[in-house]
């Protein structure tokens, strides 16, 4: 693959995958966060899948399909049937507005900008001067974290904080080893596995699952 | 030379602003499955209006009858001002980004004053609310402008569509993609269109654009309809190329203007389609929540400017 090529390609990776943390921020209904959550892992798993098919590594591209399955098909569809079984939202169940959230993120990727400069300084290849952009998305993500109540919508920013490490992971490295990158994969999938069996196995004793309600169980 | 091209555009707006705005009712009406007034329709409105008595309100003033003309040439000095076929136009060299925003807010002003100057209550709330929502899409469209002249290190439109057509790579950045998407947003509710504002409604709780022109009939009628299609018809034609400037000459010979010209209604007509497609699914969002939107294109933009000053472009 030409230079240029490539790096035009991975740019408007990254750019997707921006957007779709943003659009989690932005939306206010879990079904279509969930969907802009497959988005992410999608456009997480096409870097490896670009670089792998770059320096012809068949492991890469193989991390990068195990990432696909995992993280745009497995746990978003894992999360959805979690709600399936929840009792609709109230609908203003969280402690900020969509455009307070928004401001918010994007106060996050302009400090991630910021933090990352000794990073970029330290190796200034093009790919490298992308790090900031999936930096920022994590700190989205925790903001997202700490502004959100509901538990579907938690999981939902964590599995994009995780996301963006990975993605961090990957533009710093080009490829951490496929057994180490198979070991958080796995991680993280039993991660959520746990949750959302916690989370049916304490629904019947629980009226919600809003975080701010949880604090006495209900007979 | 310059000059015919600049006539060929200007007649191209001209007629077709109507044939475009008839197009999406046309495809929104097969969507919603109703047979669909053809395409011709609008044209033929705009020339009953033109023949049609004028009304004036009583108590009105001056603005209300220079409302409409303010709107129109505003319109009709951007439609001179952005290359849409060749970016040969005469005195392209002096035209910024900045000045197609600010005679599109001058032809907004000079509507929303008019709108008041009725006196009545629906002009004085469709105006309140136009304005409502021009104030708070400036910020977000200064900043996709400023993150489209970073790339181009010119704020002239004509540079920037020569910088995109000289190196198509670097269009695909995360930069522009923000400023895309926040473009997009602006130009919705600039235009009018729906979810922000719906054009095809009556309705007193609802309407913002027409509201404000709720009291004109005649030629004035005409003049506001017709200028309103032209802006859709301008803004799209300014977003495909400045982000996809294919075909679009860069000297003022007949074939390449023509290339130009058949490429440029093409790339429109695909747009316009796309944005009557997308509105089929849509409804409007309630007035309450547009700075939700707006709001998001601001951060949209912010977050372009901010990456393209960080970013070296994808060429490098």
């Amino acid at each position: 693959m030409r230079g240029s090529l490539y790096l035009g390609i991975l740019y408007a990776d990254v750019a997707i995958f921006l957007m779709s943390a943003i659009a989690i921020a932005w939306q206010k209904n879990i079904a279509s966060q969930i969907r802009m959550l497959r988005v992410s892992g999608a456009s997480l798993a096409a870097i490896p899948f670009i670089n792998g098919i770059r320096s012809g590594d068949l492991a890469m591209v193989l991390v990068a399909l195990a990432i696909l399955v995992v993280r745009s098909v497995v746990t978003p569809t894992l999360v959805s049937r979690a709600i399936a079984l929840e009792p609709p939202a109230k609908p203003a169940s969280r402690r900020v507005n969509s455009t307070s959230s928004l401001l918010a993120s994007g106060v996050a990727i302009l400090f991630a900008f910021h933090v990352t400069q000794p990073i970029v300084a330290f190796d200034a290849t093009a790919t490298i001067s992308a790090v900031p952009i999936p930096f920022g998305v994590a700190l989205v993500a925790v903001v997202l974290l700490i502004s959100r109540r509901q538990m579907a919508s938690v999981l939902v920013s964590f599995l994009l904080f995780d996301n963006a490490i990975s993605a961090v992971a990957f533009m710093l490295t080009m490829g951490v080893p496929a057994i180490v990158e198979l070991g958080a994969l796995l991680d993280v999938l039993f991660l959520i596995l746990v949750l959302v069996l916690l989370a049916a196995k304490l629904r019947p004793h629980l009226l919600s699952t809003d975080i701010d309600e949880l604090r006495e169980l209900h007979e | 030379m310059s000059y015919l091209a600049l006539l060929i555009q200007l007649s191209f707006v001209g007629l077709g602003s109507p044939a475009l705005i008839g197009m999406m009712a046309w495809i929104k009406n097969r969507l919603e499955g109703r047979r669909g007034a053809s395409v011709a329709q609008p044209w033929r409105e705009i020339r009953k209006l033109f023949s049609k008595q004028i009304m004036n309100p009583k108590h009105t003033g001056a603005f209300f009858s220079i409302g409409p003309l303010l709107f129109f040439a505003s319109t009709a000095v951007v439609a001179a001002m952005i290359p849409l076929i060749t970016t040969e136009l005469p005195l392209h060299a002096s035209f910024d980004l900045f000045w197609v925003v600010g005679f599109l807010l001058i032809g907004t002003i000079a509507l929303s004053l008019a709108g008041l100057d009725t006196g009545t209550s629906f002009g004085g709330m469709g105006s309140s609310r136009e304005l409502t929502v021009v104030a708070l899409l400036e910020p977000s469209i200064l900043m996709a402008i400023y993150a489209l002249s970073i790339r181009a290190n010119s704020s002239n439109i004509f540079a920037i569509a020569n910088a995109t057509a000289l190196h198509p790579a670097r269009i695909a950045s995360p930069a522009s993609a923000l400023a895309f998407a926040a473009l997009v947003i602006v130009v919705i509710a600039e235009a009018g269109r729906l979810p922000v504002d719906n054009p095809a409604t009556h309705l007193e709780l609802t309407m913002i654009h027409e509201a404000m022109v709720l009291e004109y009939s005649g030629y004035r009628l005409a003049l506001v309809k017709w200028a309103a299609a032209v802006r859709l018809l301008l803004l799209l034609g300014l977003i495909s190329n400045l982000f996809l400037p294919v075909g679009l000459a860069t000297t003022n010979g007949i074939g390449a203007m023509a290339i130009g010209l058949v490429l440029v209604a093409a790339k429109i007509a695909l747009l316009g389609s796309l944005l009557a497609i997308a509105e089929v699914f849509m409804a409007k969002l309630r007035l309450f929540r547009v700075p939700e939107l707006l709001g998001g294109s601001f951060v949209l933009g912010l977050l372009a400017v901010t990456i393209s000053y960080y970013l070296p472009a994808a060429t490098r």
